[in-house]
C-alpha cells in the first residue's frame, strides 16, 4: 500500500493510537471526544471527560482567560492561539499541573457544525533536561559578566553592561533597569534591551514606587523579586505586544545592598524561567547590585577629591579580586582564592572560617605575606581552635552573633592577656596582629563563615574605610561562594543526567530488541493473512506498520542517546572500509519513502567517490542532515543534495530553504542537546542530538562539519568536508609500489 | 538441529520462534557451559548462534572450547553481540550479526546451514 486509501482507514483507530492527546469540543466548549492519550497524560478517562466543559483540564487561575478567549473566538472566528502552538500548564485530574504544549484547529463535522480539536504534548521531559542545560549555561554566564560589571565605574555602565549580558547570554526578551534617585524618591529608568524598540507602548521614565500600582512598585516597596510564568490570561500583563511577542515570562528583581534599594531590574522571556535560572539571575542581580554601591562610593570619594588616590586603590584592590574570584568555580578553590588576593596589598595575613553543620569552625584556607608562615596559621587554629564560649569572646563569633564586622587595634599587652598558654602567645607573635577586621561570610542571606584580615603592629593600622573595603570583599566572597556551589551542583545535576541516560539508554536496548523481534515476528506470521484486503485485515496491517513506526523511533532514539554519551570520549567506534559516498547518498534518499524522497533534488558525480570511511555512520550523518533539512523546510519544500570532488576532498552539501540559522547559533547548534531559539520556539520535534553525533562522526573521520545560513527564515546550507585518505583507495590496495603499503 | 545460545531468554524465544515457523528445530541454552553440556551429550548442531556476554561461560570461552574439541571444531558458529566487529578477537566464525539485528538476517543463515525438516 503506497497511499492513504481514505476510505479504508479508521481514523477512530488512528487518534486513539497517537501519543498526542487530542481533545475535541463544540461551540459551547463541552468536550465531544478524549483519546486514550489524555489519559495517560492528564489521568482523566474518555467517558469521565465527555459533557465536562474543555476548561476543565486548566488551573483555576487560567479559566476565566480561557472563556474569555473561547467567547471571542466562536464570535468572531479569530482566536489568538488559533494554529500556532503555546506552552501552558494543564491540570490533571488529581490537580497537579503538567507542562503541555498545545496546539488548536477548527473542524467541521459532516453536519457542517464547527468543532475544535486541541492536541496536547507532554512537554515535562524536555523541560526538565531544558532547566538542566539553561542553569549550566547560565552560572557560566554570570561568572564571566562578574568582572565585566565589577570593572564599570559608573552607575549607567554597570546597568548596560547587565543589560547586555542578559540580552545576549541569557536570551532575555525585553530588559528593563531602573535606578533609585534618593533626592526624589522615584525610580529612573536607565536602560531598556532587547525587543524594547519594537514594544509599541512608550514607558514612563520616572515612576513613584510608592503608588505604582504594578508589580514593579510591590517589588520596590516590598523589596522581594517577582516572578510569573506564564503571562497567557493575567490582567497585569494582558498587553498587545505579550501577546505578539509570544512573551512567556516575567521576572522583577529589587537590586539591593543591604537593605538599601538601588535600582529594579525587570526580564522578560518568550520561554519558561525556570527556579534555578531566577536565582541565577538574582545571583547576577546581586553582583550588578554590588557594583553599582561601588560606583557610588567611588564617585562619592571621588567628589570629596582629597580620597581619589585612596578610592583608586580601593578600586583597583577590589577589581582584582573580583578577577581572581571570577575565573574560579570550584567552592574550595574560591575560598583559597579569597585569602591569597587580599594579601599583601590589604592584610598581612588573612583566614577564612566557616561554619560547620555542627556550629564549630573550619578553616578552609589562610595566607600570609611570609608564604612560610602560612603553616603557622594552620597551627594556630588547629591548637587554640575559636571556642564558642571564651571569655573574652573571640572575634569570629562577636562577629557572627552581631552579623556585623569587628575591628579592633590589637596590642602586645592584648595578646598575653589573650593567649592560652606562652606557646599560644608565641604563635600569636610569630603571625603578627596589630589590628584586624572580622567580616561575617554570608551566601544566600545565611551566614557561613567569617574572613579575618590582620594586619602586623609595625603596619599602619585598620581604618574605617578599610571596613568599608573588607564589608564589600566579605560580600563578594559570600557571592563567589555562591557562584561556585551553584556551579558545583547544576554540574552534578549534569552529570547525574549523564549517568541516567547512559544507564537507561543501554537497559532500553535489550527490552526493544525483545519488542523488535516480536514485532518482526507478527509480521512475518501475517504477512499475508487469509482476510487480506478485507476492511480488518487492512486495519491489522495498518497497526502492525505503525508499531514498526514507533519501534524505529524508539530505537534511533536510544542509538542518539548512546552515541551521545560517547561523545567526545573518543569511544564513537569506526569500521572503515572503501566506502562510495555517491552509493551511500542515493540509498539513503531512497529510505526516506515515496513522500519525502520527492523533495530532495540530487546532484551527484556520475563516477563512484569512495574514501575509507564508516557506511552505517556515514549513513547516519547522511540522514541526519537530510531528515533536518526536511523537517525545518516549508511543507513540500525542496532540498538540494549534492556530493561535490575536491583535488583532496570530498564535500557532502545539504541546502533547505527552511527557517534557517541565526549567525550567533551556527556554531551552538553543534551542541548536545542544544536547539536553535527559532527551532523549539516553532516547536519542531527533536532533543538536539542528531547534530552533536554528526560533527562527532565526521570528526572522528578526519573530516569537518559546519552551518552556514543568511539568518533565520532564510535557510541553511550544511557542509561535511571529508578527506579521501589512500587508505581507502581500492586501487592502493593492490598497488605493488614501494611506500604503498602502509 | 539448530542451536541457540543467550543469557536473554525473550531472545532465546524470538530466535526460536522464527526458526521453528520455518520449520527449524531449535535448541536453546542459557550460557556458554549449558550449551557445552549439550554438545559434549552429543548434540551436533548444523548451526550453532552464539551471543559473547554471557554470565559463567561466556562466548569467546566456549568458542575456545569447541575448537580444542576435533568433534566440536567444525560445527558452523554465528555471533550475534551487541559489540562492535572491532572487539570481536579472533572467533573463527562463519557469521558475525551485531545486535540490534533484523530477523532476516537469521533466517538467511539458518536456511544456508541448515535443511528444513
Amino acid at each position: 500500500m503506497t497511499s492513504i486509501d481514505r476510505t479504508r482507514v479508521d481514523f477512530g483507530l488512528l487518534l486513539e493510537a497517537m501519543p498526542d492527546a487530542v481533545i475535541v469540543a463544540d461551540m459551547d466548549s463541552r468536550v465531544l471526544y478524549a483519546n486514550a492519550a489524555v489519559e495517560r497524560l492528564l489521568g482523566w478517562r474518555a467517558d469521565e471527560l465527555v459533557g465536562q466543559p474543555l476548561h476543565v483540564i486548566q488551573p483555576e487561575r487560567l479559566r476565566v482567560a480561557h472563556d474569555a478567549g473561547f467567547g471571542r473566538y466562536v464570535e468572531t472566528g479569530v482566536g489568538r492561539l488559533m494554529g500556532s502552538p503555546i506552552r501552558l500548564p494543564a491540570r490533571a485530574r488529581d490537580g497537579t499541573e503538567r507542562d503541555i504544549e498545545l496546539n488548536l484547529a477548527e473542524i467541521r463535522d459532516p453536519t457542517g457544525h464547527r468543532l475544535v480539536v486541541s492536541v496536547l504534548r507532554d512537554l515535562s521531559e524536555r523541560v526538565e533536561l531544558e532547566r538542566s542545560v539553561a542553569v549550566l549555561r547560565y552560572l557560566k554566564a554570570t561568572t564571566a559578566a562578574a568582572a565585566r560589571l565589577w570593572t564599570r565605574l559608573d552607575p549607567t555602565l554597570v546597568l548596560q553592561t547587565l543589560t547586555e549580558v542578559l540580552v545576549e547570554d541569557f536570551d532575555a526578551a525585553l530588559i528593563r533597569t531602573w535606578i533609585s534617585e534618593p533626592e526624589t524618591g522615584m525610580l529612573r529608568m536607565v536602560t531598556s534591551g532587547g525587543l524594547s524598540n519594537r514594544v509599541a507602548d512608550s514607558p514612563r521614565h520616572h515612576i513613584d514606587p510608592a503608588t505604582h500600582p504594578y508589580k514593579m512598585g510591590l517589588v520596590a516597596r516590598t523589596k522581594r523579586p517577582f516572578l510569573k510564568n506564564g503571562l497567557f490570561g493575567d490582567p497585569q500583563f494582558d498587553q498587545a505586544w505579550v501577546a505578539q511577542e509570544g512573551i512567556q515570562a516575567a521576572l522583577c528583581l529589587p537590586l539591593l545592598a543591604g537593605d538599601e534599594l538601588l535600582g529594579i531590574l525587570v526580564f522578560f522571556a518568550r520561554h519558561p524561567i525556570f527556579d534555578e535560572v531566577a536565582e541565577t539571575i538574582g545571583h547576577l542581580g546581586a553582583l550588578a547590585a554590588a557594583a553599582l554601591k561601588d560606583a557610588e562610593l567611588v564617585a562619592q570619594e571621588r567628589e570629596a577629591r582629597s580620597g581619589a588616590d585612596r578610592a583608586r586603590a580601593r578600586f583597583e584592590l577590589l577589581a582584582g579580586v573580583s578577577e581572581q574570584l571570577a575565573g574560579s568555580l570550584n567552592p574550595a578553590e574560591t575560598v583559597e582564592r579569597i585569602a591569597e588576593a587580599v594579601v599583601p596589598a590589604f592584610a598581612d595575613w588573612c583566614v577564612v572560617d566557616l561554619l560547620s553543620s555542627g556550629g564549630s569552625l573550619e578553616t578552609v584556607a589562610s595566607a600570609h605575606r611570609d608564604a612560610d608562615k602560612t603553616s603557622a596559621i594552620r597551627q594556630l587554629r588547629l591548637r587554640y581552635p575559636p571556642l564558642v564560649r571564651a571569655s573574652p569572646q573571640h572575634a569570629i563569633y562577636q562577629a557572627l552573633e552581631a552579623g556585623a564586622p569587628v575591628w579592633e587595634n590589637v596590642s602586645d599587652s592584648d595578646l598575653e592577656a589573650r593567649a592560652v598558654d606562652a606557646d599560644h602567645l608565641a604563635l600569636l607573635r610569630e603571625l603578627g596582629i596589630g589590628s584586624h577586621i572580622v567580616v561575617p561570610l554570608a551566601a544566600r542571606g545565611r551566614a557561613v563563615g567569617a574572613i579575618s584580615f590582620v594586619r602586623g603592629p609595625e603596619r599602619e593600622p585598620y581604618d574605617a574605610d578599610a571596613v568599608v573595603t573588607a564589608t564589600d570583599l566579605a560580600r563578594r566572597s559570600g557571592l563567589a561562594i555562591d557562584n561556585a556551589e551553584l556551579y558545583r551542583s547544576a554540574q552534578q545535576a549534569i552529570q547525574l543526567r549523564d549517568r541516567f541516560l547512559a544507564v537507561a539508554s543501554h537497559e532500553l536496548r535489550t527490552p526493544l530488541s525483545v519488542v523488535r523481534g516480536h514485532w518482526e515476528l507478527l509480521q512475518r506470521r501475517l504477512g499475508s493473512p487469509a482476510n487480506a484486503g478485507t476492511p480488518d485485515g487492512d486495519r491489522t496491517a495498518t497497526s502492525i506498520r505503525r508499531l514498526g513506526q514507533g519501534i524505529d523511533q524508539l530505537q534511533r532514539l536510544v542509538e542518539d542517546l548512546l552515541d551521545v554519551n560517547r561523545l567526545g570520549t573518543g569511544k564513537t567506534h569506526l569500521e572503515r572500509s572503501p566506502v562510495d559516498l555517491v552509493a551511500l547518498v542515493r540509498d539513503a534518499v531512497e529510505d526516506l519513502g515515496p513522500g519525502r524522497k520527492g523533495r530532495v533534488r540530487l546532484e551527484l558525480p556520475a563516477l563512484p567517490v569512495i574514501g575509507a570511511w564508516d557506511a552505517a555512520r556515514l549513513t547516519q550523518v547522511v540522514g541526519n542532515l537530510i531528515g533536518n533539512a526536511l523537517k525545518y523546510s516549508p511543507a513540500n519544500g525542496a532540498v538540494d543534495v549534492s556530493v561535490t570532488e575536491g583535488p583532496e576532498t570530498t564535500q557532502f552539501r545539504v541546502s533547505d530553504s527552511g527557517i534557517g540559522v541565526a549567525p550567533d547559533q551556527l556554531e551552538a547548534i553543534f551542541e548536545p542537546f542544544s536547539r536553535a531559539p527559532n527551532a523549539s520556539a516553532q516547536h519542531y520535534p527533536g532533543i538536539g542530538l542528531g547534530l552533536a553525533i554528526s560533527r562527532e562522526i565526521v570528526e572522528r573521520l578526519g573530516g569537518t562539519m559546519w552551518a552556514e545560513s543568511a539568518g533565520e527564515g532564510r535557510g541553511s546550507v550544511f557542509i561535511v568536508e571529508l578527506n579521501r585518505s589512500r587508505t581507502g583507495d581500492p586501487t592502493a590496495t593492490d598497488s605493488t609500489e614501494p611506500g604503498d603499503d602502509e | 538441529m539448530i542451536l541457540v545460545v543467550d543469557d536473554e531468554p525473550a531472545l532465546v524465544e524470538i530466535i526460536s520462534s522464527l526458526l521453528e515457523d520455518e520449520g527449524h528445530a531449535v535448541v536453546g541454552a542459557a550460557d556458554g557451559l549449558a550449551a557445552l553440556d549439550l554438545l559434549r551429550d552429543g548434540l551436533r548442531p548444523c548451526l550453532t548462534i552464539l551471543d559473547l556476554m554471557m554470565p559463567r561461560m561466556n562466548g569467546w570461552e566456549l568458542r575456545d572450547e569447541m575448537l580444542a574439541d576435533p568433534d566440536l571444531a567444525a560445527i558452523p558458529v554465528a555471533v550475534v553481540s551487541a559489540l562492535a566487529l572491532g572487539e570481536m578477537r579472533q572467533l573463527q566464525v562463519a557469521a558475525v550479526i551485531t545486535k540490534p539485528f533484523r530477523l532476516e538476517q537469521i533466517l538467511q543463515l539458518a536456511d544456508l546451514h541448515c535443511s528444513r525438516s
